[in-house]
């Protein structure tokens, strides 16, 4: 009967009680069907009401419930158990790099301000028309794998360049957003935007690690994003350059 | 005191266990690059300049190293190392500039395969350096 035993390692941290984070295991009875790693913490916190994450929509819709699952960041809520499992024994740990508040809930501030300095808004100054600023649907296509980001945070931190600067390196999900708008048509405030992105760190602490990518729970492409933008910093660094020559 | 910086004032752990968390095969190589672009810097290239000037002090110093080399199994191993380490960073390195043109495609997939593919000619060239020069 051994085999219908699930081992759950959870990573435990209660800043009111215990000086330092620890490794504790639980022991439940494997789920006649697949469930998801989400439904496998209710299941544990009927065990032990104690434990804390984060969670909303269960649906992998609004990104509150990221962690280090086995090794790999990812949604619990549409992570099934199957697809972690090994020997009947999976890991939880919280999203590295972002100190933990308890258990598996992490502060997002470094996160979302490195979101905030890539002004995630469209800066459009003209007249807006009557009803809306319309685009050509090839345009538009340039916005897919872009405009769906939740937020979650899984790729940030599972980015060692971004545990490395978490100040100063801009980390690939605000990446991604920082070229959903240079992407965008209706936003004028491009050069701009490259403006603020060309400093040593911003963008080019990339180093191509890929690891963004492989985890990202929405199937998205921050590298590929990232790749774009260090173009479009060479494309206007060439014209800033000719533009120069020809004042000369 | 905002909720925010009494957060931050907090002395609260971080999960950065490197062991736990797994990376994928192109984090070890651009990993292993930088740690060996620092290698170059600090000691292939010093070592490389102060063997280059040795030799060209005169004829006798360039011959006495010729037969230092063939003698000496640890000089030998040691230029092979450096030379090794200095390919090394320049295969993962060309991967690099590879995809920052945009002619290696970013998914994850075509990322393990180019990782793969430097791996296994960086392989063949250590195996042609060390039969060359051992």
């Amino acid at each position: 009967m051994a085999t219908n035993i699930l081992e759950v390692n959870m990573y435990r941290y209660n800043p009111e009680e215990d000086k330092f984070p620890y490794i504790k295991q639980y022991q439940i009875e494997k789920p006649s069907k697949d469930i998801m790693v989400l439904d496998l913490l209710h299941l544990l916190k009927e065990q032990d009401e104690s434990i804390s994450y984060r969670r909303s929509c269960r649906e992998g819709v609004c990104g509150s419930d990221g962690m280090n699952i086995n090794g790999k960041n990812g949604l619990a809520c549409i992570t099934p158990i199957s697809s972690v499992l090994k020997k009947n024994k999976i890991e939880l740990r919280p999203l590295p790099g972002l100190p933990v508040i308890r258990d598996l809930v992490v502060d997002m501030t470094e996160f979302y301000a490195q979101y905030e300095k890539i002004k995630p808004f469209l800066q459009n100054s003209t007249t807006a028309p009557e009803q809306e600023r319309l685009q050509s649907p090839e345009d538009r296509d340039k916005l897919d794998g872009l405009y769906e980001c939740i937020l979650c945070a899984c790729c940030s931190t599972s980015c060692p360049s971004f545990w490395w600067n978490p100040d100063k390196f801009l980390g690939p999900a605000a990446l991604l957003q920082a070229y959903r708008f240079l992407a965008d048509t209706r936003d004028l405030k491009t050069n701009e935007r490259l403006e603020d992105l060309s400093d040593p760190f911003s963008v080019y602490r990339c180093h191509g690690i890929m690891n963004c990518v492989s985890v990202c729970p929405k199937g998205l492409n921050p590298n590929k994003a990232i790749g774009e933008i260090k173009t479009m910093l060479l494309k206007d660094k060439k014209e800033i350059i000719t533009t120069d020559g020809a004042m000369n | 005191m905002t909720f925010v910086t009494f957060l931050m004032t907090q002395n609260r752990p971080v999960n950065i266990n490197l062991l736990k968390i797994k990376l994928p095969l192109s984090a070890f190589l651009s990993i292993t690059h930088r740690i060996s672009g620092i290698f170059i810097f600090f000691i292939v290239l010093p070592v490389s300049v102060f063997i280059f000037s040795e030799l060209t002090q005169s004829q006798d110093s360039f011959n006495n190293f010729v037969i230092m080399y063939h003698k000496n199994l640890g000089i030998k191993f040691v230029c092979v190392g450096l030379i090794l380490i200095f390919q090394y960073h320049i295969f993962t390195g060309v991967r690099h500039i590879l995809m920052d043109f945009h002619i290696l495609n970013e998914s994850l997939s075509s990322s393990y395969k180019s990782a793969v593919t430097t791996l296994v000619l960086f392989a063949v060239n250590a195996l042609l350096t060390l039969w060359v020069m051992l």
